[in-house]
């Protein structure tokens, strides 16, 4: 009974040694033998690339963190392990939220709370000293975008944070500016179910409502859909779940051959030309910079074809205000897009010849105002 | 670096086993020392020299202890010089910004901190080469002659930045010769990856709820309760799941390291508690300081004074924060009103001990875990609903969320599995044992 009982000791402990032995060898291995991948396509973002060997960094110590984040970013199989510890999270812990994702009926939704103490401020303060500067003589609005879980926390027993309270607070204190109110043009239907932003071709309801609040008329344009599949939003990477992908649509029609649009250099010297689309995206780690070709400082879009007199829209916003630029361009002879999470307020008036008389449209997500401190007023 | 990261379970830990392994056996404690080193640079780089600082001092020491053996107070002499430069390492790595404080604080000064990092698991070695000169000092054990040897045991990577506290003793044998066994590096990786487990998979899970709940704005009693439980069940996995890691790297290397944990939350009282956890600095202490100054065989007076003095230090030796010594002294109290008070009601009665041991553990650590004493004071106001309401929508949320893994590790927290592994393998041996009895009373006859 005891040579049995050491033999199968022994056994088990060839099993479990080699068992171990394989995993640390092999992974270790091939973490730094197979070829480094540049970007994470699951969660848009570039990988941590191999670290150049410096004396310097080995002195401080640096060089080893750098190591553990090549290793973290090129592990063999790092969407499938990832992919097991959300499942592991959802359906053998029940916990209802992975990384702050819940899914309700097949859509990927953020949960926002809580919201930051003191963002909405922060962000009212940074609106009102814009406009002290540069736009005490022009129509300022403000309107805020919710986020799906605004239509889908609340009501289906998730944490939701206090919207109205938000929404009073943006309009008590951007007292120059006149609040358009537009939660209830949209729905949780009309954002793609794996990523935080809306649809374009669902927008309409909420573009007449801006429009017409900016005294413009509603939009008579025909519009062309694009359908572009499978996409990928945002949330499939970071609830690491097998989501069903969307389908990216986007909307051209005859007045967007003739819009001339530009972004703004690098350097924020001047402007160079570039498409309303930008396709080739497409394949990149974010396809929603589809539309105006991503993130930039300023983007300023010229309408030849607008009849009457020129007016200019100054429109103040984030990734958002990319995909419904387009559809408020019939009202405007020039609209500028401004995202000053990328350039300081001061630098403006260099890229903006700002026109008295014209509109001014503060159009910011709720993910945005929670990092209202990105916002660069200076 | 941690055992938990990828560069130490996928790089530094097949290269260390590869290279450790295949050098002959009187090289093999320089492969450790060489490798442990690294992996203390790696973390904490220049201070690596302290390190060999602490190791110096106590291999010098000692072996200036035995030789001065007939000598008490030469003994003495470097027996003192020993504490006083090691306190003086601690003191100065650890407390100075503490002391800073506290002199600012009572004495109205305005002196600058000074910011001084505290270098890993300075506490863990700083002791270990105290209780080797102690031992020394006692002639438990003689003075080791070989530094490398004794430099390696002060450096050993497996347990030099989160324990189990090692006494030279305890692997004094295994330093000077250790045989490959595969049974024993088997339940090396099965302890290891026990508590990589417990690392991973329960006491992160753990930190998370804590996370939230210290960035709710509105905590309810409720998600207090969720806290409190959490925290606990984090701590304690985090450091019983290091401590496993450590114990299952020992055997991979050829060393029998102590148990540091023995499922603390089924204890009974707050004394049997810790008895069961971090046993190896309770060990520590009790050897060290308790029974040196008198132990319980004096007057009550002093007895109270032993056992606040050495609490004083427990709590102090987890951390240069008031809280530390706030919690230490609490527990202190606790030993004292159990000692006093409850000892025979905590015996007779059945369940209530549990649930009074559970009580006393949260509290504590609401204690450990607050930035300061009127955050406390308010946490545990809100365990009894003294400035909260009960629950609210977010609160009832993240229970009913983490509810599962709670439950989980609350019982694995407990030896029922283990008592249920240990059933299940004696019904099988029963079995086996059944089946030879046939085989050889009726089968084989026939």
């Amino acid at each position: 009974m005891k040579r049995k009982w050491k033999k199968w000791r022994f056994n088990q402990s060839s099993l479990l040694t080699g068992l171990f032995a394989t995993v640390i060898f092999c992974f270790g291995l091939m973490t730094f033998v197979l070829p480094a991948h540049t970007i994470s396509i699951s969660e848009r973002r570039k990988l941590a690339p191999f670290p150049a060997l410096s004396f310097s960094d080995i002195l401080n110590g640096k060089y080893f963190g750098k190591l553990e984040t090549y290793m973290l970013d090129q592990f063999p199989l790092r969407d499938f392990f990832l992919r097991i510890k959300a499942y592991n999270q959802f359906y053998i812990y029940n916990i209802k939220d992975n990384h702050n994702i819940f899914i309700h009926d097949g859509t990927a939704v953020a949960l926002s709370y809580p919201f930051p103490d003191g963002a909405d401020k922060l962000a009212a303060k940074k609106m009102t000293t814009l406009i002290d500067d540069y736009f005490n003589d022009m129509n300022v609005y403000v309107s805020i975008i919710p986020d799906k879980a605004y239509y889908l926390a609340e009501t289906n027993g998730y944490p939701a944070i206090d919207y109205d309270a938000i929404l009073g607070t943006i309009e008590n204190s951007c007292s120059k500016a006149t609040m358009i109110h537009i939660f209830d043009t949209l729905s949780a239907a009309q954002y793609y179910r794996t990523d935080s932003h809306w649809k374009q071709e669902c927008l309409f309801p909420t573009v007449d409502r801006l429009l017409t609040s900016m005294g413009r008329a509603k939009p008579q344009i025909k519009y062309i859909t694009h359908e572009l599949d499978p996409f990928y939003g945002v949330y499939s990477g970071q609830s690491a779940l097998p989501l069903a992908p969307d389908t990216l649509t986007y909307l051209t029609c005859a007045l967007y051959d003739h819009v001339a649009v530009y972004r703004a250099a690098a350097n924020s010297k001047g402007f160079e030309k570039t498409s309303m689309y930008s396709l080739e995206k497409l394949t990149e780690y974010d396809p929603y910079d589809l539309f105006l070709g991503g993130a930039c400082s300023v983007i300023k879009l010229d309408n030849p074809c607008y009849q009457g007199e020129e007016k200019e829209l100054y429109l103040f916003s984030d990734s958002f205000g990319r995909s419904i630029i387009p559809q408020l361009m019939e009202g405007y002879s020039r609209v500028y897009l401004i995202d000053i999470r990328y350039i300081r307020s001061s630098l403006l008036p260099e890229l903006i010849p700002f026109q008295p008389g014209s509109d001014v449209l503060f159009l910011y997500s709720i993910e945005t105002l929670a990092i209202a401190s990105s916002l660069n007023t200076d | 670096m941690l055992f938990s990261s990828l560069s130490f379970l996928y790089l530094f830990l097949p290269v260390v086993l590869i290279i450790y392994y295949l050098v002959p056996g009187r090289i093999k404690n320089i492969i450790l020392l060489l490798f442990s080193l690294l992996f203390y640079y790696i973390g904490e780089q220049k201070l690596v020299l302290l390190l060999l600082l602490s190791s110096l001092v106590d291999y010098f020491c000692s072996l200036c202890i035995e030789h001065f053996r007939l000598r008490l107070w030469m003994k003495r002499v470097f027996l003192i010089l020993s504490i006083l430069i090691n306190v003086s390492l601690l003191g100065y790595f650890k407390y100075i910004d503490l002391i800073i404080r506290s002199l600012n604080a009572v004495l109205d000064m305005q002196l600058n901190l000074l910011k001084v990092a505290l270098p890993i698991g300075i506490s863990f070695f700083t002791f270990q080469t105290m209780s080797y000169t102690f031992d020394v000092y006692r002639g438990e054990v003689k003075a080791e002659r070989n530094f490398l040897d004794f430099f390696t045991y002060v450096s050993l990577f497996p347990q030099l930045i989160a324990g189990p506290i090692v006494r030279y003793k305890t692997v004094a044998a295994e330093l000077k010769e250790r045989k490959f066994d595969l049974p024993a590096f088997g339940y090396g990786i099965y302890r290891f990856c026990i508590g990589l487990g417990k690392k991973i998979l329960i006491a992160n899970t753990m930190a998370v709820i804590c996370r939230i709940y210290s960035e709710l704005p509105e905590k309810t009693t409720l998600i207090t309760w969720v806290y409190a439980i959490s925290f606990s069940l984090q701590i304690y996995f985090d450091f019983s799941g290091y401590s496993d890691m450590a114990i299952g790297l020992g055997k991979l290397f050829g060393f029998s390291f102590p148990e540091n944990f023995n499922y603390p939350y089924i204890a009974r009282s707050a004394t049997e508690f810790w008895r069961r956890w971090h046993m190896t600095l309770g060990v520590w202490f009790r050897d060290y300081v308790y029974i040196p100054m008198g132990g319980n065989r004096v007057s009550n007076v002093r007895f109270v004074l032993n056992i606040l003095v050495v609490w004083f230090l427990t709590g102090l030796w987890h951390g240069a924060e008031y809280n530390f010594i706030l919690w230490g002294l609490y527990y202190g109290l606790i030993l004292l009103i159990e000692k006093f008070l409850l000892s025979k009601l905590l015996k007779k009665a059945k369940f209530l001990p549990h649930l009074y041991l559970i009580f006393v553990t949260l509290i504590g650590f609401i204690l450990f875990d607050a930035g300061s004493m009127s955050e406390a004071i308010r946490t545990i106001g809100h365990l009894f609903g003294i400035g909260a309401s009960f629950t609210n929508m977010v609160s009832t949320y993240y229970a009913k969320s983490y509810a599962l893994i709670i439950a989980i590790a609350s019982v694995l927290a407990t030896p029922l599995m283990k008592d249920l592994y240990t059933s299940v393998m004696a019904i099988d041996q029963s079995c086996h044992a059944i089946q030879s009895e046939i085989r050889f009373r009726i089968i084989v006859p026939l």
